[in-house]
């Protein structure tokens, strides 16, 4: 059955695993494994934090997560206003950061890329940032 | 916009710089460490209360062993990162060993932690080890190409013999 959920959360970095629970919790209706669970919480994890330290620049601001449900495909939408992305590409670069002195590892939208189905960024400068990921729950194996 | 690129090609490099002293064994737990599996306090005991992290540090001659319990996201990789930074400064830590038995979760920012933590300890001949990886960790370190530089260990006592035997690593 066809399911959505709504939530925004402020955006400080303890609200990145409430995140990451509520998609996984939502999830559960599709019987997914344990593989494609934290597969999941991976994704969200990732694209929150995003929103906090670049997307707000860790100065606060809300954060919009919007999860569905249709027939076996789970799709979560992250979204925030802040300053936006310059670069998608660039961005999408594994290893680019903009924030080495924090050590940030760069790899935040290649865990996306490779724990989702698919990974779709839109994002205007000074307007903010949505995230919009897929994936397909049961029978397909992760990363391969 | 300032382009940090990581290389994780380094590590291929061979360890060079080892001081005498740095061989001494200079062991401050008071903890033999086969018995040392205590868990910590602040550890899950129960699945529906809010999980807490707490990574518990413990020195065993250079080498410094790092067990994550709990969650390593961008929230408390901060803790863990300032609390190791004092250990490897303050007791010339060489080597490191994360043990990921406890460990529930770990995001992009955990190889942050590690990758910060490599850099820390290279340049005097330092290694890296992981013990009880499942099947999340194994992921994220080898996705992100951190298995180059984190060699994989059966058991703690295996990586400790090992990693303060000399630098075998890669």
């Amino acid at each position: 059955m066809d399911n959505r959920i709504y939530v925004e959360f402020d955006s400080i970095s303890s609200n990145e695993a409430l995140a990451r629970v509520i998609a996984a919790a939502f999830l559960t209706k599709l019987d997914p494994t344990l593989d494609e669970i934290e597969d999941v919480k991976t994704a969200v994890s990732e694209a929150v934090t995003n929103a906090i330290i670049h997307g707000y620049e860790n100065k606060g601001g809300t954060i919009f997560m919007e999860c569905y449900i249709h027939h076996d495909e789970f799709t979560v939408i992250i979204r925030d206003e802040g300053v936006g992305i310059e670069d998608i590409e660039k961005a999408r670069e594994p290893l680019y950061t903009t924030k080495g002195d924090e050590e940030r590892s760069g790899m935040g939208f290649s865990f996306m890329e490779i724990f989702m189905d698919s990974l779709l960024v839109e994002s205007e400068v000074s307007k903010g940032t949505k995230i919009t990921m897929k994936k397909k729950i049961g029978g397909k194996v992760s990363g391969e | 916009m300032e382009m940090t690129e990581v290389s994780t090609n380094d590590v291929t490099n061979d360890n060079k710089v080892r001081t005498n002293d740095v061989k001494n064994d200079r062991r401050v737990s008071t903890n033999d460490m086969k018995n040392d599996r205590r868990v910590s306090t602040n550890e899950i005991k129960n699945d529906n209360k809010v999980i807490k992290t707490d990574s518990m540090m413990e020195v065993i001659g250079n080498v410094l062993v790092i067990r994550i319990s709990g969650e390593l996201d961008h929230h408390n990789s901060v803790e863990i990162r300032n609390n190791a930074d004092e250990i490897i400064c303050k007791r010339r830590i060489i080597h490191i060993l994360f043990d990921f038995e406890k460990t529930d979760f770990m995001d992009s920012s955990g190889i942050g932690v590690i990758m910060g933590r490599y850099k820390k300890v290279k340049d005097f001949g330092g290694s890296m080890g992981a013990v009880n990886t499942k099947n999340n960790i194994d992921k994220i370190l080898l996705y992100s190409g951190l298995n180059k530089i984190v060699k994989h260990y059966d058991s703690i006592e295996s990586a400790i013999e090992e990693m303060k035997g000399g630098n075998q690593i890669g």
